[in-house]
């Protein structure tokens, strides 16, 4: 099997093969498949000519998909371990953005950071006040460049076994830790991905807007489509965030055949294009819509498919997926061209670990991620590790080709996860039929009385109450004034007045409890904006939680006095 | 070899299987294209009788044979 | 002689727009080598050229000699990924000849000739040669046992035209066994005198004996069933255009082909054929 780079070398023969960035100002760069090889080499000499050598970790903070996909590339090259970290997404909160990058920089040896002069002064300032990054070297993008070379010849060779990158967990659940990519997970999750998943061929073309420092669009479409041959088309993330049609009206017009995204952005395309935008679209192309990286809700699935329809949208191109950072990116992928299967999931059965299928239109609707690639392997295991059977809802362990080294320099944390060749994915899921039904984090579970509560699905119920900000909401478990277990919601209301205010927390525990059986405790109502998230938008319990606890959050009414300490994790049954 | 197999009458037998016609006048000096047979059916021939006697005869074997007491012997040998 | 020029004229010159419905995009008609199960053939082709030129040991400082060089993939993926300095091709096709010349490829030249008359005081530092050994013998001249000396000439002519210290990349179809089947003995016939007249496929032990006293085997690698993948693929991908190539080139070239890609499907499955791999270093005196 060829590495990333070998392959990338090889596919110079591809010379009518090119990658599109689309830049922030709207301008549109080529860049053909022979000059992304020459790129490429030419980077990593540089790199090299930097002073640094393979192995050594380089920083990468370059807002423009173009420059940042040459230094990635380049960096791997030339033997270099490449360190993915997100722009500052505003200009506020700037100190706690500083304070990730020192501890990423800190965390992954990393010997140089490169970035761009708009972004150097502030890194600057960053890095010498922090001790241990006083001597990371700040390269900016421009000193890579240069003329890309006639006969490209790479620095150094690189071996399957070398790291090609660290991958930081996005933290949902702790700090960032760095996952160490091989190149030989690189290798076989692309496969696994575009020729097992996608069934690509050079005729593909992919079309994404995924931020390209997470796995979905760093390995999605920077990695695994130079396997295949696969032409992509990059947008800038703020671009669909901003004009949410851009990224169907990009697919449209490429003729995409294959994207990804996770849920949320399957109903902000639905929610926010407009009939006049889509009139002329044509989107009988796309063969493969993959959504993964966060909870699926087969009804945004649904609608999303239901509202394209008249596009040409064939929805059994939807491919649901399932993976994670510590397997390289994915694990299962839905069966293409099958529609979507969803299954209707009795909840008291489900607090008892058990999935019993309900009628259509009864329980809770969970989405089949598809089955594992070949070469890999599920298991559903109880929190002791023994082998739970089908239908059972336990911890899903994955083991194959693509599973990580474990975390960098953390051996107490890739212990804990990585056992025996297996990784603990620390998720809650299901298998019927060889299918994987994924339910919720392990560690983010809400016991009340015995009973396990997924906080999706109280996320999920609580956003439907009129004066919620549709998904801006948490739901988390702490230990009551009695010592039992009690589940809190803290969401974005729209409104401020006292009274509505009210009548909104009212209406979440009313929700909640009709639909999910489930006493809320407590519902805090916040400020806009002010939800602690991930760089890539998921929503933080444990940091929503101790900021309330700290007092921390921007609240709208007054809270009673604190009479809780957070849930212990010896309750959590899925743990060990 | 003392069960030994008398492997002309059953090259007559299988060969009349083969091409559908009688081949009771063959000897063990008859020459092989002289016969009619081609190499499509000669093969076809070899086959039978490697799966009726439970043998393999490498193709190399084949290669040098012009009599049907050659292919005979070739047999034989096989079923030492 | 195997395979004379009007014979491979016969296999190659159909119309090159013909094979490039079914080929992959870069007209390689050899075995592709596939690095996972569901691979695509454009990027398993591109494994087998890697594979190759790893054995013939190609940096960008060599010069390197593609013996029957085909639509020249191998020179233009010498040329471009490998970035050799010189890269040469011999086919004995003159339109395959034309083709890779109108393309102008750096440091590529494609010469139209029978390589074992090919008169040339250039000397090669690597040498690749993909499926070309399969048309040198007759299966006359093989009757006749003339195999080994015909294939040992072609490894002394390799060993003539390179330098010291030279690795050779050589892909070889073999032929194992000889069907028993009355039909699969129809269809081979068909194919060795319809589609591939002239050349009869070397055992491996033919090659074994013949790379002496010019070539050691470093490596062989087996690649049966990647070749029966591949012609599978072909398969899958002339039927899609079946109405079309009806239409422009007649039915019998589509059942022709048809016929001749079905029945090598069933000659790597069952061993009548077979395909290898071989990384060969010279012998220096």
């Amino acid at each position: 099997m060829r590495s990333f780079v070998e392959v990338l070398r090889d596919n110079a023969v591809y010379t009518e093969h090119a990658h599109t960035f689309v830049r922030l100002d709207g301008s549109e760069r080529r860049i053909s498949y022979p000059d992304l090889w020459r790129f490429a080499c030419q980077r990593a000499h540089r790199f090299h000519e930097l002073g640094l050598r393979k192995g050594d970790r380089v920083a990468l903070i370059v807002p423009e998909p173009d420059a940042f996909v040459l230094a990635f590339m380049g960096a791997l090259t030339g033997g270099l371990v490449p360190v993915p970290m997100y722009p500052p997404l505003t200009l506020a909160k700037m100190d706690a953005y500083g304070e990730t990058v020192r501890h990423i920089l800190r965390a992954s040896g990393a010997k140089a950071l490169v970035t761009t002069p708009g972004l150097e002064p502030m890194l600057k300032q960053h890095l010498v006040l922090a001790a241990g990054c006083n001597d990371v070297k700040l390269i900016l993008d421009a000193e890579l460049e240069g003329e890309p070379e006639l006969r490209p010849v790479p620095p150094c060779d690189v071996a399957l076994d070398d790291l090609a990158f660290f991958q930081f967990t996005s933290g949902s659940t702790t700090m960032p830790k760095g996952v160490m990519v091989t190149h030989a997970n690189l290798a076989h999750n692309a496969h696994a991905i575009m020729f097992d998943g996608l069934r690509a061929t050079s005729r593909d073309r992919g079309v994404s807007w995924l931020p390209l420092y997470h796995d979905m669009g760093l390995i999605g479409f920077v990695v695994a489509p130079i396997f295949a041959q696969v032409e992509v088309m990059f947008l800038p993330t703020m671009n669909f965030i901003r004009r949410p049609s851009s990224w169907l009206d990009a697919i449209h017009r490429y003729r995409g055949t294959i994207t990804f995204a996770p849920n949320f952005a399957y109903a902000l395309a639905t929610r926010a294009v407009s009939e006049e935008q889509s009139r002329a679209w044509d989107l009988s192309c796309l063969k493969a819509m993959g959504c993964g990286a966060e909870p699926i809700h087969a009804d945004t699935l649904r609608r999303f498919t239901e509202r394209f329809a008249r596009s040409g949208l064939c929805a059994a191109a939807l491919l649901p997926c399932y993976g994670l950072a510590e397997a390289t990116l994915a694990v299962t992928f839905a069966r293409l061209d099958v529609p979507m299967r969803v299954e209707c999931i009795d909840p008291r059965a489900m607090e008892r670990g058990h999935a019993a299928p309900q009628r259509e239109g009864e329980g809770l609707e969970l989405v089949g991620c598809g089955r594992p690639f070949g070469g890999h392997e599920l298991a559903i295991r109880g929190q002791d590790g023994t082998a739970l059977g089908e239908r059972a809802i336990g911890e899903i362990w994955a083991r194959g080709p693509s599973i990580t080294r474990g975390y960098f320099e953390q051996p107490d944390a890739t212990r804990e996860s990585f056992v025996g060749g297996w990784l603990r994915t620390g998720d809650l899921g299901y298998l019927a039929d060889g299918e994987l039904f994924v339910c919720g984090r392990a560690k983010d579970l809400i016991i009340v009385h015995g009973k396990n509560y997924y906080p999706q699905d109280v996320e999920r119920v609580a956003s439907e109450v009129q004066g919620i900000r549709p998904d801006q909401c948490v739901a988390f478990a702490r230990v009551g004034a009695d010592g039992s277990e009690e589940c809190v919601v803290v969401a974005e209301a729209q409104k401020a007045s006292g009274k509505a205010l009210r009548e909104i927390a009212s209406g979440v525990k009313q929700r909640v409890r009709g639909e999910l059986g489930l006493t809320v405790a407590e519902v805090v109502l916040i400020k806009r904006n002010t939800l602690p998230k991930t760089s890539s938008g998921k929503v933080r319990r444990r940091d929503t939680r101790a900021r309330l606890e700290r007092g921390e959050l921007e609240l709208l009414t007054e809270r009673p006095l604190a009479q809780s300490v957070p849930a212990a994790r010896a309750s959590n049954p899925a743990q060990v | 070899m003392t069960d030994k197999h008398d492997l002309l009458p059953m090259f007559k037998t299988v060969a009349a299987r083969v091409d559908k016609r009688s081949f009771d006048d063959v000897t063990r000096a008859s020459v092989i294209t002289d016969l009619g047979v081609d190499s499509l059916s000669m093969m076809q021939i070899v086959g039978e009788m490697e799966t009726e006697l439970s043998i393999q005869i490498p193709d190399e074997d084949l290669v040098e044979i012009v009599t049907v007491g050659d292919l005979c012997s070739r047999v034989e040998r096989r079923l030492v | 002689m195997g395979s004379n020029k009007q014979e491979v004229e016969v296999s190659y010159d159909v119309s090159n727009e013909f094979f490039r419905l079914w080929l992959d995009e870069r007209m390689n008609y050899t075995c592709a080598v596939f690095e996972s199960e569901h691979q695509s053939l454009e990027a398993a082709q591109l494994n087998k050229l890697s594979i190759l030129s790893d054995f013939a040991k190609v940096t960008a400082n060599k010069s390197v000699l593609d013996i029957g060089c085909g639509w020249g993939a191998c020179l233009e993926y010498l040329a471009t990924s490998r970035s050799v300095k010189r890269a040469v091709g011999v086919t004995l096709s003159s339109s395959q000849a034309e083709e890779v010349n109108r393309r102008k490829l750096p440091g590529v030249e494609c010469v139209e000739s029978d390589f074992m008359k090919w008169e040339t005081t250039e000397k090669f530092d690597a040498l690749v040669s993909i499926c070309m050994l399969d048309h040198l013998c007759s299966p006359e001249e093989a009757r006749k046992g003339k195999a080994i000396d015909i294939y040992r000439a072609y490894f002394k002519k390799c060993h003539e035209v390179t330098n010291p210290g030279a690795w050779f990349g050589l892909q070889t179809i073999l032929r194992n066994k000889i069907p028993r089947i009355k039909k699969d003995l129809e269809d081979i016939y068909f194919c060795t005198h319809v589609i591939f007249p002239g050349g009869l496929n070397p055992r491996l032990e033919d090659i074994v004996q013949a790379v002496n006293p010019y070539w050691e085997i470093i490596t062989v690698k087996q690649r049966r069933h990647d070749y029966e993948r591949t012609t599978a693929e072909w398969l899958r991908r002339m039927r899609l255009h079946e109405a079309r190539i009806r239409q422009e080139w007649g039915d019998h070239v589509f059942d022709d082909y048809d016929r001749y890609l079905s029945t090598c499907v069933r000659a790597f499955d069952q061993f009548y054929s077979s395909l290898a791999q071989y990384e060969l270093r010279r012998l220096d005196a």
